[in-house]
Order: structure tokens, then sequence, then C-alpha cells
């Protein structure tokens, strides 16, 4: 080893703390690349599921279809179908507790030999007669926490619960994966045991896998499959528009990007802030070689080879810091995976490496510090000879406007004065230090605010509806002619609204069509133009007005035409109205009643209630909802509920999840940021260690001492939260933007003067807890050692 | 109290030391010294220091004898490396012997706390070092009265009047404003001997207080040490100056971590 890798190494021995400290910080540096990786660890991880489970290229439904195994043989050599899996759905309730809450039953015709949408078994058996399988999601997020060898009571089409054994947990990525709006209880059956609960045999849907899987050869086979069966059977429609998967896609991935893209903003002000910092600690390693620098000049060395040398240093630190931070930046990806697959997908994501985002963070870790370091040594191996060899005893410091202005405050403690001054003294590093708590406190502050207006979107959503339940046909199939009679002669239910939903396309884009009364139970939000009128209603007027998303996508404004295609082919509508309504996350279509029942070649049919009860109490909105429940289903409809207090509840505390955990990535920041006051009164205890030992000479007590580096470092971290209130409300206001412009939600913006007085409590509090270590370090120093060091 | 110093109580816990007097008497105006003293003011028996660097340990003092009477102007000499600095410091408690005991004023500070010695030293040393370590954020004036604002021993108004006396003994009365860096080196220096003062210390200790001097500006300086000898304190300095060593009454020599006969 030669002499100069030994200074190297030894440069970098002599001071523990602060070598540690830049390690640690360029580790984090790394680790927040790592957290780029999550999009694409969640795709490979949502891959194994997707092929695990073989998910259908393409779902049709239908009403309930007797298909003999010849049929079935028959759709699966239509040409480009791989696979065909027949499953029978039945909505309908189950008991959980003492309430009774929504429930989908699956029928699967063989659960040993599925070939698409294959729902697999984590513990116990396939079910059997008279036997169901519970979702794995059930327990943990559904509060139906009957368990393998329990029994599950379902409420059969007929009104009568039926008392199924609970034979194991399974899970199914298309039926149990938790869209987190999606809080029905998921069970999986026989075939035979979902016709008995539903009283008549027949499928519900068919999951084909297709050998060419893109979107045209797709919509061929749906074709070909719906002219199969109208040729083998007595089916004629399917209920609803098929629903065709992008390929490489899976559920919940376009929610899940949305996501991811914000994390990609969380990453880069981590990133910055940390190279800030890494470039600050570079600077002040230089710096306190300045003397040893101008001996070395002094003896004959060249700058190329003090430049050398300091950059091998400099390498030393990145290659240590690299390695450091890449085996946390893939803890730190694959937590932040797992925590959102099993959120998400209720899936366990396992572990795994980005290949390409290890190299990243691996050249960024290994360069940061040289890179960071050149200025430094430029500085440094220019600085005249005489200048760096002479040594006065008294630091520098003192000079500028910043000192000047501080000396005025003479009022308070002279240690309090000293610790107030010494912040001009390395104002660089002050200033890197000021920016990055301003950067963490800008971060805290604009996820509480993105939480906080997503929290008061979704309020509003809610507030907008004037109905306390809303009912739901299975599969959007059409109520009965009766169906609205039946609701309005329950007790406790004071108006009932029928309204028709259907999935559409829209200029090439799948949306949400509501066929709606001139008067819904429901804000309109008209922000342009108007809503359709009771003419057009009774005239069935081609009229739409556009959810803010939809008519942002498509470009399409008051008085365009939209051509909306149905099951029943296109047809063209005027646009007379934007919403501001964020239904379908403000994608959706919003048509006259009749329209839309014309379009779809179904007068008269409708698919959704809307119902007011004549309580407010929670209580009697249960029993009301109970009551039209078992009236419908007495009737022969299969409806699901949603009653709107419990799904405003449900819905707020699912947004908080998402809020709460993107905030804890947000910690990463604070961490950096709290690191940086850290090593800055670290710096400020190293540097003075012998300006500390002459205090002590002349009577300074540890107290005198505490204080002095207490109040430099309470400064700089108020300072930069004062920096960091105005950052933070930009910032709240690109996040809102940027939601707005992923998810497509219009998020409500509040900056309650509340959180800037949390901001601040945090960060003062954080500050005091950090500075601890380095206080103690100050007081306890011997003053005959500490005037020995320097 | 002869000389109308104030008695500082030296308990660490005290929060405002009692002063019964305050130090706003002119220099000229002070008692003389009490040569009729029975105990000496500092007293080492059998000190001994040694440090440890990793599995090195280097014996600095290997049992110092020696007394310092009241009053006396003294001189520690010795070659580089023989422990003439650590004496001193052993005898300002700036560090701890490892063996023997260290008496000054009366006081055993080899047994005081660290918060104990840092209040005596405010109130009863001052301490002249080689590179001066003024602080650089504040004035002339602030450095000299940083040992009362650390003491509190005299009213806050009192201080700047008390450090400007300092400042004028001397001889740097109009640069009361000035900071560290625009001052040289001499000029340091004597706002460092201001600073010594501040309290009015019984003892002025210097570690090569001219190590960092021109010779004219050193002689300057060890005029005023003389001046202040004069009126009754007692100057310890460590010099490798012979010339400086011979104006002293008189002189120690430290050879190898002993004191030469």
């Amino acid at each position: 080893m030669t002499a100069a890798v030994r200074k190297s190494i030894r440069d970098l021995t002599r001071r523990k703390a602060r070598t540690f400290f830049t390690i640690l910080t360029l580790a984090l540096a790394v680790a927040s690349v790592g957290v780029l990786a999550v999009p694409a660890l969640m795709a490979e991880s949502m891959e194994r599921e997707v092929a695990a489970n073989r998910l259908p290229d393409v779902t049709v439904t239908m009403a309930p279809l007797v298909l003999s195994p010849a049929d079935l043989a028959a759709l699966r050599g239509l040409p480009n179908v791989a696979d065909v899996e027949p499953r029978a759905l039945l909505v309908t309730r189950v008991w959980s507790g003492e309430r009774r809450e929504r429930a989908v039953v699956v029928g699967v015709p063989d659960f040993g030999r599925q070939s698409v949408d294959v729902v697999s078994i984590d513990s116990g058996v396939a079910p059997g007669a008279g036997e169901v399988l519970t979702d794995r999601n059930n327990a943990s997020r559904k509060s139906f926490d009957v368990a393998a060898g329990g029994v599950a009571r379902v409420i059969g089409s007929d009104g009568q619960a039926r008392r199924l054994r609970v034979s194991g947990v399974g899970r199914n990525l298309t039926n149990g994966e938790s869209d987190l709006s999606n809080d029905w209880i998921t069970l999986y059956a026989s075939a035979r045991t979902v016709a008995e609960l539903a009283g008549r045999p027949g499928v519900t849907s068919l999951n084909l896998r297709l050998r060419d899987d893109s979107r045209a050869a797709a919509e061929r086979t749906v074709a070909a499959v719906r002219d199969e069966l109208r040729a083998r059977t007595a089916f004629t429609a399917y209920d609803d528009l098929p629903t065709i998967q992008e390929p490489g896609s899976y559920p919940g991935k376009d929610g899940f990007e949305s996501l991811a893209s914000l994390f990609g903003i969380i990453t880069l002000l981590a990133l910055v802030s940390a190279l800030v910092l890494v470039s600050n600690t570079m600077t002040t390693l230089i710096g306190e070689q300045t003397g040893e620098i101008a001996s070395m000049k002094a003896i004959g060395a060249r700058r190329r080879d003090i430049r050398r040398l300091y950059l091998r240093t400099a390498l030393i630190l990145g290659v240590v810091g690299a390695i450091v931070g890449v085996a946390l930046g893939i803890a730190l990806a694959n937590f932040v995976v797992g925590y959102f697959a099993s959120l998400f997908f209720g899936i366990d994501a396992g572990v795994s490496v980005s290949v390409p985002v290890v190299i990243l963070s691996l050249l960024l870790g290994i360069a940061g510090p040289p890179l960071a370091a050149l200025p430094a040594i430029r500085r440094a191996t220019r600085l005249p000879l005489s200048e760096a060899l002479s040594a006065t005893g008294s630091a520098v410091g003192g000079q500028g406007r910043l000192d000047a202005a501080l000396r005025r405050l003479d009022r308070i403690p002279r240690s309090a004065q000293i610790g107030l001054r010494s912040l001009g003294r390395r104002k660089r590093r002050n200033l890197a230090t000021v920016l990055q708590v301003a950067i963490a406190v800008a971060t805290l502050l604009g996820l509480l605010s993105i939480g906080t207006g997503v929290g008061e979107t979704t309020r509003q959503w809610f507030d907008d509806n004037d109905y306390a339940v809303w009912v739901q046909s299975v599969q959007s199939r059409p109520f009965g002619a009766e169906a609205e009679a039946v609701s309005r002669a329950a007790e406790g239910v004071d108006e009932v609204q029928s309204w028709l939903q259907n999935r559409v396309r829209v200029e090439g884009r799948d949306a949400e069509a509501w066929g709606l009364p001139a008067q819904p139970l429901m804000d309109t939000r008209i922000r342009e133009g108007r809503w359709h009128t009771r003419a057009d209603v009774a005239g069935a007027e081609r009229v739409a007005v556009l959810g803010p998303t939809l008519a942002r996508v498509t470009g399409k404004g008051i008085g365009d035409d939209v051509v909306v295609v149905t099951g029943n082919g296109p047809s063209t509508f005027r646009v007379v109205g934007i919403t501001d309504n964020q239904t379908d996350n403000g994608g959706a279509l919003f048509l006259p009643l009749t329209a839309l029942q014309e379009a779809l070649g179904a007068p008269g049919a409708v698919n959704n209630q809307w119902i007011t009860t004549t309580s407010d109490d929670h209580d009697a909105i249960d029993r009301v909802t109970t009551r039209v429940e078992d009236a419908l289903a007495a009737s022969g409809e299969q409806v699901g509920t949603l009653v709107t207090y419990d799904l405003r509840e449900k819905q707020v505390a699912a947004n908080g999840q998402i809020t709460t955990s993107i905030t804890i990535l947000g910690m990463l920041i604070v961490a950096i940021s709290m690191v940086a006051l850290v090593n800055t009164i670290t710096m400020s205890v190293l540097e003075r260690t012998r300006e500390i030992g002459m205090l002590r000479s002349v009577g300074a007590r540890a107290r005198d001492v505490r204080r002095i580096f207490a109040t430099e470092g309470f400064a700089v971290a108020v300072t930069g939260w004062l920096v960091g209130v105005p950052l933070g409300y930009g910032l709240a206001r690109a996040l809102g933007w940027a939601v707005g412009q992923t998810v497509g939600i219009d998020v409500a913006f509040v900056f309650p003067i509340a959180y800037v007085g949390l901001a601040l409590a945090g960060t003062v509090a954080l500050a005091l807890l950090v500075m601890l270590a380095p206080l103690r370090r100050a007081v306890r120093l011997r003053p005959g050692d500490a005037l020995r060091m320097g | 109290m002869p000389r109308g110093m104030p008695a500082t109580r030296l308990d660490a816990t005290e929060t405002e030391p009692q002063v019964v007097s305050a130090v706003s008497q002119p220099i000229a105006e002070r008692s003389p010294v009490d040569e009729g003293r029975e105990t000496p003011l500092i007293e080492l028996r059998g000190v001994e220091k040694s440090y440890r660097t990793g599995t090195v340990e280097y014996r600095a003092l290997r049992g110092v004898d020696l007394t310092i009477e009241a009053g006396e102007m003294v001189a520690v000499v010795g070659p580089s490396g023989s422990g003439k600095s650590t004496v001193l410091n052993m005898i300002t408690g700036i560090d701890r012997p490892t063996a023997g005991t260290v008496t000054v004023d009366g006081r055993r500070i080899d047994q005081m706390t660290e918060e104990e010695l840092a209040v005596w030293r405010g109130a009863r040393v001052g301490v002249v070092f080689q590179f001066f370590q003024l602080l650089p954020t504040l004035t002339a004036l602030e450095n000299a009265m940083l040992p009362l604002d650390f003491s509190r021993a005299v009213p806050r108004r009192e201080r700047p009047e008390v450090a400007r006396r300092n400042l004028e003994l001397v001889g740097l009365a109009d640069r009361a404003g000035n900071l560290p860096f625009e001052l040289s080196g001499g000029q340091q220096q004597r706002v460092a001997i201001a600073r010594a003062l501040a309290a009015d210390p019984p003892l002025l200790v210097g570690d090569e207080p001219t190590g960092n001097l021109d010779s004219g500006t050193a002689v300057e300086m060890f005029d005023l040490l003389e001046r202040l000898n004069a009126r009754g304190s007692t100057v310890l300095y460590v010099t490798h100056d012979r010339d400086l060593a011979a104006r002293a009454r008189r002189t120690i020599t430290i050879r190898d971590g002993l004191v030469e006969d």
C-alpha cells in the first residue's frame, strides 16, 4: 500500500464521526435512487402473479347461461381462443357478526382443472358441496374473520341464510384483488353450490385467454364468441361491454402507476437534498485539509498529485457509501413494493432486485463524492501557499454583512450571541443545511396538504350525493319492471330514483356512462354549459355532459359531437355541459336516461336505484337497506347495496392509508435533513474543539458551551423552517396538479396554518433530538484534550 | 481580601456568584501583594501525568514537586517535550494529574470537577495562549469581557467598562470595536491578555505568550507582564526565549518530566 493510499485511509479513520456521517448521507442518497425501482419491481411481481393466475385477456358477462361441455369445447375451438374458463357469480350478502355485508360468491366448475383466472388455494382444501373458500383479504380488510373450519352464513337468492363450511383460504387476482374501494367479501365455491344459492344453474361470465391479445384481435374474438353462443344456446347479448385487458396490464395497474409517479417526485427531492449534503460534507473535508495541502505543496507536491490524493479519498468514501446505499436501496424498494402489493393487491411480492437501478445507484454513489469534491479540491490547490500556511490562532469569521447584522443582537446572553454569530463562519455549509431542512419541511407540508386535499375531495364527492343507499344490480343486468315499486314499498324509504349505468367507449377510451334523470339525487357540479333538462329526457335527446377528465383527454367541448360505442353499436351525442363531478376519476359520461336506453336498444332498462330514507340515523339506514335487499331478492332481483355513510368512512380511511404511505416515504427526506443538521453541529464542534478548550479555560460552564452550539443548531433549523413554508406551499400546489394530471382527480387545495405550526414544532423537536449527541460531545471535552486537538 | 477582589463562591452549582465588591476599581488603586502569606500560592507534590495514545503510554511528568509564592514572576523553561506546558496545565486545571496533588490558592484543584474548575478558572486564573485563541466573531471589547460574561461576577452594564479599562492597560483602548482579523498578531495577544485580566485574577499563566510575536512586540508584551506582576499578580509563563527567561525573578527548569535542581 502506498503512502498516499495510507493517507487517504487515515484521513477517513482519523475523523470517525465525520466519516460515518458522510457515508450515511451518501448511502441515503443512493438508497433514495433505489425507490426508482419500485414500479419495475411491482410490475415484475404482478407479472408473476398474473402468470400464476393466468389472468384472462377478455371477460364477457351474460345472464345465467347453461353451457354444456360441447359448448365450451366449441368456444375453445374458435380462432384466437387459447382457453376458456366459465364462472358463475352470485352477488349476495353474508352475515359478518351482526351485520349483513355485501358479498360475491365465485362459482368454479373444477378447482383442480382451472385454465384461466385461477383461484389458488393458500391453505385448506378445495370446497366441496356445501363448502366455500374465503378470500385471503376478507379477514384483513373486510372484517370477515371466519377462518377455515368455521361456518359462513351466506344468504341465497331466496333470502334464506345457508350455513356453508369454510374449507380453506384462497385468492384470485380478478375477484379478490383489493382495489381499495372494493369492500365486497369474496368467497369461492363449486359451480353447483352457487347454483343452489342462486336458485338457478348457469354461468354468468366467460374468461378467455387469447393467442393474439392485441385490441383488434380481442374485439374480433369477442364478436366470434357472441356469434357462437347465439348459434348454440339461448344467448342473445352480453350484459355489459366486454373487459379487454391491455397487454402487460393487470387490475389496479393504473392506480399504482399513478401513485408511483408521486414516488418519483419524492425520490427527486430526496436525491437533491442528499447530493447537497454530500457536496457540503466533501467541501468541509477538503477545507479542513488546507494546511496539509499547503504543506504538501511546500515540499513539492503538484496540483495533480494533491488532486489525485483527495479524489482517491472521495472515491473510497464513494465505494463504501455506494455499497451500503445499494443494500439500503434494495431493502427500501422491496419494503415499499411489499407494502403496496399487500395493500393494493393482497399479494406477497417476494424479494427481487432491479439490476439497472442497482447499476445507476452504484454509479451515482461511486462517482458522486469525487465529483462533489472537485470544486473544493480546486479551491484548496489554488489557494496561495503563504495564506494556507499561516496560522493566526483565530479562525476566520465575522466579516460579512450577515455577521454585522448578527452583531447587533447584543441583548441576548453572550453564549447565545456566540452561537448565532457562528452562523456566518461556515456560510456555505449552514446554507446547505438550511436548504435541506427547508426541503424536508416543504415535503412534509406538501404531503400533508395533498393528503388533506384528497380527503376533502373524497368527502366532497360523498357530500354531493343526496341518497342514503345505492342499489346496484348484479353485473349491470337490468332490473325487472317492478323493482322500483318494490323498493318504494319498503318501510323507511322516502324516494327511489332509478337510472342506468353502462360501460361504453368514448373516442376510443373506456368510460362509465350514467343515464340519469333531469334532477338526479346528486350535485351535478356543472362547470361549463348545462345539465340535460326534462325536455331532453322526455325527448331522448342525444346530449351529453362530460366529466372533467373525459373532457380533457378527448379535447371535446360544448357543442362538439362525441361518438359513444355501446354493446349495441355507436351513437353520436352533442356535448352540452362539462361537470366537475369526480365519478370514475372524472372520466364519466352523463346522458339523459332515455337517450342511453335508446342507444343500448333497451327501452325502459334501469340497473341502479338511488334511495333516500325518512331517517338519517345510521342504524335506521341499515335497516332500510336490509328491507330493500330482502324485498328485491324476494322479487327475483340480484342486487348489491352501497350505503353512503359507510362507504364514505371506508373511502376516507382507504385514502388515508395511501397518503400515510407516501408520507412515510417522505420521512426519507426528513431523515436526510436531520442527518444534515447532525453533520453541521458535529462539524461545528469538531472544528472548534480548540475554541471549546479556550472557552472552558476562561470560565465557560457546560451550559454555556451547550447554549452556544444549540443556538447555532436551532437557528439553522428554524431558518430552514422559514424557507420551507413558502416552498411547501409551492410544492402542495405542484403535487395537487400532478395528482390531477396522473390520477385525474381535481384535488381540493388546502394549506392549513395549523400544519405550518406543526412543521415548526416537529422541526424544533427533531433538531433538539439530533443535537443531543454532538452537544454532549462538546461539553464532555476536557480543556486539555481540546486544546491539543484542532 | 487584601487586594479588593470580588469574593466569588466557587461552587459550580451556584447560578449567581455572590459579589462582595465589584471589580470596578482602577488597576492603580489595588493594594500591594501580601508578601506575608504563610502558604504558597501554588504547590505541586509528586505530580505525574501520563498520556496514552493507542498502545503507547507517554509519561510527560514523572513526579514534579514545586511551590510558587504569591506575587512571584516565574519562568518555566526546558527543552521541547520536557513537560513545561504540562506543568502549566496542571496548575490551571486544564489537565488532570494521573498522580500527586495540585494545590492552588488553598484549593486542591486535582479534586475539583470540570464544572468547578471552569468556574474557578474564570475567577482566579487568567490564561494567555500562544496562538491568542480569540473568538473571531467577537470584537476586542467583547473578547476582553468574555470571562465576566461567563462568571457573571460583575453586573452586565459594568462589564464593558471593566473590559475597556483592561484594553486601555494593554494599550488598545482605541481598537475596542475591531474584530480579531482587523488586528495584528501583537494586538491580538494584547486583547488576549486583557481577557485574562477580566476578573482581576491573582494568577496569570502564559504558555509561550510571546512565541508568536516578533522580538520587538515580544519585549513590549513582556514589559506588560512585568507591570502586572509589579502591581501584585503572580505571573507564570513558559518560554523558549533565554532572554525572556532571564527577566523572570525565578526560573524553574523542567527536564524529562522532572524539575531540575
